[in-house]
């Protein structure tokens, strides 16, 4: 591999992108989007009204105050949270014991009480954020005995259910169901449609033709399209997870998951590339290729149950699968339940860049 | 510089060049002339590494085209039948993409607007150029190397008079600097201007192959059209001594308005040939 003629090629397809107006549009569209719903529904979805009691003082209190979208309402009766979260005017109540500061220092475990009517995704989400504060306040990870109440449980839920193959959309709030949302779409729109037009349309307008008489080898030019499309999905997933405060719960495992997933689209994309020789053949079929490649991502989010396996399984072989559900649990603060997705990208990393190894091979043959 | 052996290409079976073998000397301005479908284009990508021949062999710079295909790259320019520049990106952007794969620096690239005339326009984007200037900063870009071999695939096709001229003179100019020339085109005037030596190609053969001076000896007609003053044309031989007294007579009476010579064009001798235009 020649790194000038690929840095050479990459920096040209760069600026080349920003000078097309249609892909720069795809390139905006999922940021723009991002921005969009994350102003439009920032407001109403994540006002989470908190009753809370505490017999004495406790730096809990101002630690809750200052969580993102939480609207505190301290109470004096402990009866009078259960009522408040009974009649609907609090979502989630906090009853802490006495000296619960002083116990927590002297690691006595002492009880929290949580109590929420039946909306298990708010409350997880909400102990989540409590932990973290808790964990904030004592210097360590927290030892506190949760008393978890639902006051008016929901039919079929219950404590010992199994990690949810499908459904992940269900442990992150809707902000977080847009953020995986328009990530997807960013690497995938990227990958699988910036990349095969840059590549096409060098055969297309047969400068490739001309890159090919120079130093240059096709694998050059492959590996310098493999780095623009690179650099433009991390740089829109990045922004989308930015702009809309992502980098919450597991940071690191989320930015894995994006990094692997930018990898293993932005290789589909060049095996696109690869097989379509004209720009009008790519604009025709680029629809029928994005659709099922977003697919299973969207399935990933919503619960299935039910539905055979002959289905459920080749979609959580899909790559988009695994993004939905490993930036879902990073996300949420899960991330040790998504190393699986992050092993399974990148083993199909390894496995499309043989594919577009092989291709190289048999058309330099 | 460039010596083929047999070279054969087919597509699908179909063979588009048939056994050919020549030899273009260093420096030299050689013409590779036949109608549109002849195997010219064909001849230019097995050469430049574009397309594997079917069989035979060929080397430029005694590498082998296929074997050391790297090899002959640093020492090739092409310029394509076909304007193939970046639309979207500026003249000099375009010339600085194509100096870093070649590793020239930005001295080359400046050097070559001003040499091909577009130094003023460099900054422009290549979409809202005419033909003739693309041409022009096509050649710039397969001069980028300081090639030994400069490939032209029918460098004037499409171009105004004026612009085809100012190509042609580049040609003549690189001709004497030295670099060898592969130029394929069906114009024959173009041809008979720029080559040292031509061949002929028809059906992916090679029919002749010659100086234009040779060609169009061996095939012209030594023959005159001569016109009079009462408005008669007359077709003399310059090797029936009748004709010459003829003609000896015109001249003394002082009947002669115009004389010229029947000397045979390049197209006339390739129609001769093939009995086909060159179209």
């Amino acid at each position: 591999m020649n790194l000038r003629v690929s840095l050479s090629v990459a920096r040209k397809d760069f600026i080349d992108a920003l000078r097309n107006a249609r892909l720069l549009v795809v390139i905006l569209m999922p940021i723009g989007f991002s921005l969009l719903y994350g102003y439009l529904f920032r407001e109403s979805i994540n006002e989470t009204e908190v009753a809370f009691y505490t017999p004495d003082e406790t730096e809990l209190l101002a630690a809750i105050q200052a969580m993102d979208n939480v609207s505190l309402t301290s109470v004096t009766d402990p009866r009078e949270v259960e009522a408040k979260v009974d009649n609907g005017s609090a979502a989630i109540g906090v009853i802490l014991p006495a000296e619960f500061d002083a116990k927590l220092r002297r690691d006595e475990q002492p009880d929290l009480d949580l109590i929420f009517k039946d909306d298990p995704e708010i409350a997880s989400g909400f102990q989540r954020a409590l932990m973290q504060a808790i964990e904030g306040l004592s210097g360590r990870p927290p030892i506190v005995n949760v008393v978890s109440r639902t006051l008016h449980p929901a039919q079929g839920s219950g404590e010992g259910t199994s990690e949810p193959i499908f459904g992940f959309f269900e442990d992150i709030q809707l902000q977080g169901y847009f953020i995986v949302l328009w990530v997807m779409m960013a690497v995938t729109m990227n990958g699988c449609f910036i990349v095969p037009t840059l590549l096409v349309e060098e055969k297309d307008h047969k400068t490739l033709a001309a890159i090919l008489v120079t130093p240059a080898g096709y694998f050059d030019v492959i590996m310098g399209k493999l780095l623009v499309g690179l650099i433009y999905s991390l740089l829109s997933s990045g922004l989308i997870m930015f702009l809309n405060d992502g980098f919450t719960g597991d940071p690191l495992i989320s930015i894995l998951i994006i990094v692997l997933i930018s990898l293993a689209m932005t290789l589909i994309g060049l095996l696109i590339g690869g097989l379509i020789d004209n720009m009008s053949t790519l604009n025709t079929w680029s629809g029928f290729i994005l659709l099922p490649l977003m697919l299973p991502g969207i399935l990933a989010g919503v619960p299935m149950e039910g539905v055979s396996p002959l289905l459920t399984t080749p979609l959580q072989a899909m790559p988009t699968f695994q993004l939905v559900r490993g930036l879902a649990l990073g996300l949420s603060g899960q991330g040790g339940q998504a190393w699986s997705s992050a092993v399974i990208l990148l083993v199909e990393s390894a496995l499309l860049f043989a594919a577009v190894l092989w291709s190289l091979r048999r058309r330099e043959a | 510089m460039i010596q083929t052996e047999s070279l054969v290409r087919k597509y699908n079976g179909v063979v588009a060049v048939d056994q050919l073998t020549f030899r273009v000397e260093a420096g030299e301005v050689f013409g590779f002339l036949g109608p549109n479908g002849a195997g010219k284009t064909t001849t230019i990508m097995m050469l430049t590494g574009q397309l594997r021949p079917t069989s035979g062999k060929a080397s430029i710079a005694e590498y082998d085209i296929v074997k050391q295909r790297a090899k002959i790259k640093p020492l090739i320019g092409v310029v394509f039948e076909y304007q193939n520049l970046y639309e979207r990106m500026s003249a000099r952007d375009n010339l600085t993409f194509f100096a870093q794969l070649h590793g020239v620096g930005k001295n080359r690239v400046e050097a070559l607007l001003e040499q091909v005339g577009l130094q003023d326009r460099a900054k422009e984007k290549i979409k809202v150029f005419s033909n003739g200037m693309k041409q022009r900063l096509l050649i710039a870009r397969a001069l980028l190397n300081e090639p030994k071999v400069l490939f032209l695939d029918e460098p004037t096709r499409g171009l105004d008079p004026a612009a085809a001229r100012a190509i042609r003179e580049t040609i003549e100019s690189l001709g004497e600097t030295g670099t060898t020339v592969f130029l394929t085109t069906h114009y024959m005037e173009e041809a008979d201007q720029l080559c040292r030596r031509v061949a002929f190609l028809s059906e992916g053969k090679i029919i002749a192959m010659d100086t234009p001076r040779n060609l169009k000896l061996k095939y012209g007609e030594r023959k005159a059209r001569v016109i009079l003053d009462d408005g008669s044309e007359h077709l003399l031989s310059f090797d029936e001594a009748a004709d010459a007294a003829r003609m000896e007579q015109w001249m003394r009476d002082g009947k002669v308005l115009t004389v010229h010579s029947m000397e045979a064009s390049l197209e006339d001798v390739f129609i001769q040939l093939t009995g086909r235009m060159l179209l």
